[in-house]
């Protein structure tokens, strides 16, 4: 992929490979989340993406959607890999019971965070 | 009186131009002895300045020699050294053998190693590890930055030569943890010899 626009990267289709944990499944299959960029955090606002994903399981929960935050923030800068076409390294967070997140409630979520859970892995390919 | 002024008159001419530089009778190329000015002489008795003088131009197509020399060898003395670091960068990027390196995991997975020979019982996607040893499950998981408490941790030499992709890299999560553990990330099936499993404390 060619180097594209903050905004462009909106609805665009991602795939992500999941190391933790390690027996991580999803309806896209063993240790792979798929999904497609629904938001992105304000500009110098943080970094996050909201991820609309492929379902999988977390013990009784189904889980549709995920939050992308970088893993390591100050070595990696996650909208600009993205757009540049390279491989971020992210924790996904998840609410543990699976409710739906909006934009303007991420912040509050994530601020709430003993009732959220998440994956590690890196989104390898935005298309 | 008028015989000496007539024998004397063109040596004294002739002296009075050779000082003053206007014309040198060996060389029509040259220097004023006055000034250190550059002359030439085109022939028909004029002087020309010497700017574009082939004897003034040649020290400098040698001064443009050398530069360009020293420039090429300084390339030179670049490139090696650039090829020497992306030499030893590789050889960091592989784990060493001897080296002991940890692994914070889940019963089940621990089982899954022990079956393989694989970390992460050889399952595709990336894998992480860390060369810190840590007394508790709920330190790794925080340092680490891990989605669950592992239940043990695992000690184990490397028998393979995964690539790298993190190398010591500190974590350092806007959320999901504290932090500042030291992580080791590759893509590649990790071969393992396992050298201890130590449950953490309840």
């Amino acid at each position: 992929m060619s180097s594209l626009s903050r905004n462009s990267l909106i609805n665009r289709t991602f795939e992500a490979s999941i190391g933790e944990p390690w027996d991580f499944e999803s309806s896209a299959g063993e240790n792979i989340l798929v999904g497609t960029i629904s938001a992105l955090s304000p500009e110098n606002f943080g970094e996050w993406l909201l991820l609309e994903v492929k379902p999988f399981k977390y013990k009784e929960a189904e889980i549709r959607q995920v939050l992308g935050i970088n893993r390591y923030k100050t070595n990696q800068v996650l909208f600009a890999n993205l757009m540049a076409g390279k491989k971020v390294t992210l924790n996904f967070m998840f609410p543990k019971d699976g409710h739906a997140i909006t934009e303007s409630q991420v912040w509050k979520e994530l601020k709430n965070n003993s009732k959220l859970s998440f994956l590690v892995g890196s989104i390898n390919k935005v298309v | 009186m008028i015989k000496a002024i007539k024998l004397f008159f063109p040596l004294i001419i002739f002296f009075l131009i050779a000082t003053s530089g206007t014309f040198q009778v060996s060389n029509h190329n040259g220097f004023s002895p006055l000034f250190g000015e550059p002359y030439a002489f085109d022939g028909h008795g004029q002087n020309i300045q010497l700017a574009k003088a082939k004897s003034v131009r040649t020290p400098k197509k040698k001064k443009v020699k050398k530069k360009e020399k020293k420039q090429k060898a300084l390339e030179q003395k670049k490139q090696i050294q650039f090829e020497k670091r992306r030499k030893n960068k590789a050889e960091k990027n592989k784990p060493r053998g001897d080296k002991t390196y940890y692994r914070n995991m889940s019963k089940k997975e621990a089982q899954a190693v022990k079956e393989s020979g694989k970390l992460r019982g050889g399952r595709s996607g990336e894998t992480f590890f860390t060369d810190s040893r840590f007394k508790t499950g709920e330190k790794a998981k925080d340092r680490l930055s891990l989605p669950e408490k592992p239940e043990v941790q695992m000690e184990f030499e490397i028998k393979n030569k995964p690539k790298l992709e993190k190398n010591g890299v500190k974590v350092e999560p806007e959320f999901g943890g504290r932090g500042g553990g030291k992580e080791y990330m590759t893509k590649d099936p990790v071969k393992v010899e396992i050298k201890n499993v130590q449950p953490f404390k309840k």
